[in-house]
């Protein structure tokens, strides 16, 4: 540690232990909803290279790059985001870890939440999931694809703790 | 909500009105509304005058006429009250509306004063309310001075100044240019030396910098050679000398602009302090008056333009929950500032917000070279069109670039820091102006710390602290475990020690929580 931090006797977060991951089915679920972007787009690519006047191995070579990138994506990215996320909540806080390339850590101080939403879209419900948004005065931040009865304690538990902070 | 309706007789005739009652704004409403109507119309006005000839006129007049007859049914049903200690407001000729502003969530009441305004004494109310957004939640346009003053007063915003503001009235009826303020001396007030320093080091000046600048590499890039090849011989020839005058008139003239709107927006910029708020009041043509509530202020933003750093100047702006505005000329506390002077200013007019002790401390000896990595990434593509682009010998200036782009993510580097004081969290970064966020640690919205690859490998992570207006204090590259223990410390701070305003309204939190 190259400098002090006055004041610090590295106070606990909720995070230090108790860190629960998402649900099992939140890989699934991104996958899908990946693919509803990534099928047609790599579809578009398709079209676009038969129709261009291009030579034939170049075009071979683009749909089979364009569909193999899209597998790649929809193969690899939910799966590294589910094992980088967790989120612990706290009496005093909401801790977050969240990320792909750029791991965020994000604590949110329970005063600091001034309403909790839960969300859940057509998908998700099928595949009984929800996604909780916290908000604060500067924005929200988001729990995605949750178990429906866990995202439902959490809206329970941070409803509790949030303060009603009047502190604007 | 029980203020004494002892206000000043009312347009309509009514006097002696109690203060649930309506009352309509000035008349000369009509003529300001009518003026800033019809300077919108110009554009049109002008192509009516081409297009009809000698119809124009006429055309005109109606015109005219009818925007004074629709401002006039406009004025009629536009009605005010202060109800339940609230401000209502209906207006709308075919469709009505009425809007209603408790007290409790009105932050603050601006007041402005326009020529026309001035010119019969009014003063025009701006209602601001937390989560406002960039506008007034209510504006009511032409109100006397002391008709302000009582639907200041009656929604509990008064001028806090020493006396009660019941005497004032009389003494100065109708101020002529400035408002009684016989209240506390100011505690900041700009001098016209600061002034012109502030328009001549402007943000505006730098802006016409970069536009010069642009148009040149614009004429090294998108030129063909063959032409590149011939401006090259013109640029040696007569024409260069007149594109040097051209450009010199260009700066001048953009320095003139730059003092007659810097002066007219600061003119007479005076803050004052009380026991609740600041009041700023600025402007010499438009005159404004911002009040600051002091237990809404998140921080203040210490900013050191390209220009100022060197001459030791700062900015200082306010970050002020709801009152979000973009206008970086409404959140100016301070319009210039020498850096030796700023401490024992923010002392003076800011105590709840002091200015750290000691230096701030700088990322660690590692992190410099990663601070150059971005901006000489980002030279080559500018060193490979500069060389490409540019004729001949001149192709070897494009080796300056990365040179450039290295003592710019070196001056970063130098830029950047923190420090953690009993209240306030000192967050600098640089970009090309440096930035200081000074903010109240205890009121941060969110803490951040991130890392990519790069930074993991090497121990390195970025902190960033996020606050109620939205603003990000971040700091690159600092110790994982500094950002770490700055997280802990910063979040501990605003959860376990809420703010006085909870801690005041401790009924709240003792409330039982929403089950």
């Amino acid at each position: 540690m190259s400098a002090p931090v006055p004041g610090a006797d590295r106070p606990p977060l909720p995070g230090d232990d108790g860190r629960r991951q998402l649900s099992a089915r939140a890989v699934p679920y991104w996958r899908a909803l990946l693919a509803m972007y990534l099928v047609p787009a790599a579809l578009v690519a398709t079209v676009a290279l038969a129709v261009i006047d291009l030579p034939s191995w170049i075009q071979t070579a683009g749909v089979l790059a364009a569909w193999l990138a899209a597998a790649a994506v929809i193969a690899v990215v939910p799966r590294v985001r589910r094992r980088i996320w967790w989120y612990a909540i706290g009496e005093e806080e909401v801790d977050l870890h969240e990320g792909l390339v750029i791991v965020t850590r994000t604590v949110v101080p329970m005063v600091r939440v001034q309403h909790v939403d839960l969300h859940r879209g057509p998908l998700s419900t099928r595949m009984g999931l929800a996604e909780i948004e916290l908000h604060t005065a500067a924005g929200s931040v988001t729990i995605p694809a949750l178990d429906r009865d866990e995202a439902e304690r959490i809206r329970r538990q941070v409803s509790v703790l949030a303060r009603v902070p009047d502190d604007l | 909500m029980t203020s004494e309706g002892e206000g000043p007789p009312s347009d309509d005739g009514a006097a002696d009105l109690r203060p649930e009652d309506e009352r309509r704004l000035h008349p000369a409403w009509v003529l300001t509304r009518t003026v800033a109507v019809l300077r919108g119309l110009v554009p049109a006005l002008i192509g009516l005058a081409v297009g009809l000839r000698e119809w124009a006129l006429p055309a005109g007049v109606v015109l005219v006429v009818l925007v004074i007859l629709l401002r006039i049914a406009e004025w009629r049903v536009t009605k005010y009250a202060v109800v339940d200690g609230g401000l209502r407001l209906r207006s709308g000729i075919l469709a009505r509306r009425e809007r209603v502003v408790p007290a409790s969530r009105i932050s603050a009441l601006d007041t402005s004063r326009g020529l026309v305004q001035r010119a019969f004494g009014l003063v025009s109310l701006e209602v601001q309310t937390a989560g406002g957004g960039k506008h007034a939640e209510l504006k009511l346009d032409a109100l006397t001075y002391e008709e302000a003053e009582r639907l200041r007063a009656a929604l509990g915003h008064a001028a806090r100044t020493a006396t009660a503001p019941e005497p004032q009235a009389p003494t100065q009826p109708r101020p002529a240019f400035a408002p009684p303020a016989p209240g506390p001396p100011p505690v900041y007030a700009a001098t016209g030396r600061q002034l012109v320093i502030a328009a001549l080091t402007g943000p505006q000046l730098g802006l016409v910098g970069v536009l010069v600048a642009s148009l040149f590499s614009q004429l090294g890039d998108a030129v063909p050679d063959s032409v590149t090849d011939r401006v090259g011989d013109e640029l040696s020839g007569a024409d260069a000398m007149t594109i040097v005058v051209l450009v010199v008139v260009g700066i001048l003239f953009a320095a003139a602009v730059s003092v007659v709107g810097t002066v007219l927006a600061f003119a007479e910029f005076t803050v004052v302090r009380d026991e609740r708020r600041l009041r700023v009041r600025r402007g010499l043509i438009t005159e404004r008056t911002g009040t600051i509530p002091l237990d809404r202020i998140h921080g203040v933003r210490i900013v050191e333009g390209l220009l100022r750093r060197p001459l030791g100047y700062a900015t200082v702006q306010v970050e002020v929950a709801g009152y979000r505005g973009d206008d970086e000329i409404t959140r100016t506390l301070v319009p210039l500032v020498h850096r030796r002077d700023l401490p024992a200013l923010l002392e003076r007019m800011l105590p709840e917000v002091p200015w750290p002790a000691g230096p701030l401390t700088p990322p660690p000896p590692r992190a410099r070279r990663r601070y150059w990595t971005i901006p000489v990434l980002l030279s080559v593509v500018p060193t490979v069109a500069a060389a490409v682009a540019l004729p001949g010998a001149w192709s070897l200036a494009a080796i300056l670039i990365p040179p450039l782009g290295l003592a710019l993510g070196d001056a970063r580097f130098r830029g950047a820091g923190w420090s953690l004081g009993p209240e306030t969290l000192a967050v600098r970064h640089q970009l090309l102006a440096r930035t200081t966020l000074l903010s109240l640690a205890r009121r941060a919205q969110h803490v951040d710390v991130r890392d990519q690859p790069f930074q993991r490998r090497a121990d390195l992570a970025t902190f960033d602290v996020v606050l109620a207006t939205g603003r990000h204090g971040a700091v690159r590259h600092l110790d994982a475990g500094v950002a770490d223990l700055l997280q802990r410390t910063v979040a501990s701070r605003t959860s376990r020690n809420p703010s006085p305003v909870v801690r005041r309204k401790g009924s709240l939190d003792s409330a039982a929580p929403p089950e």
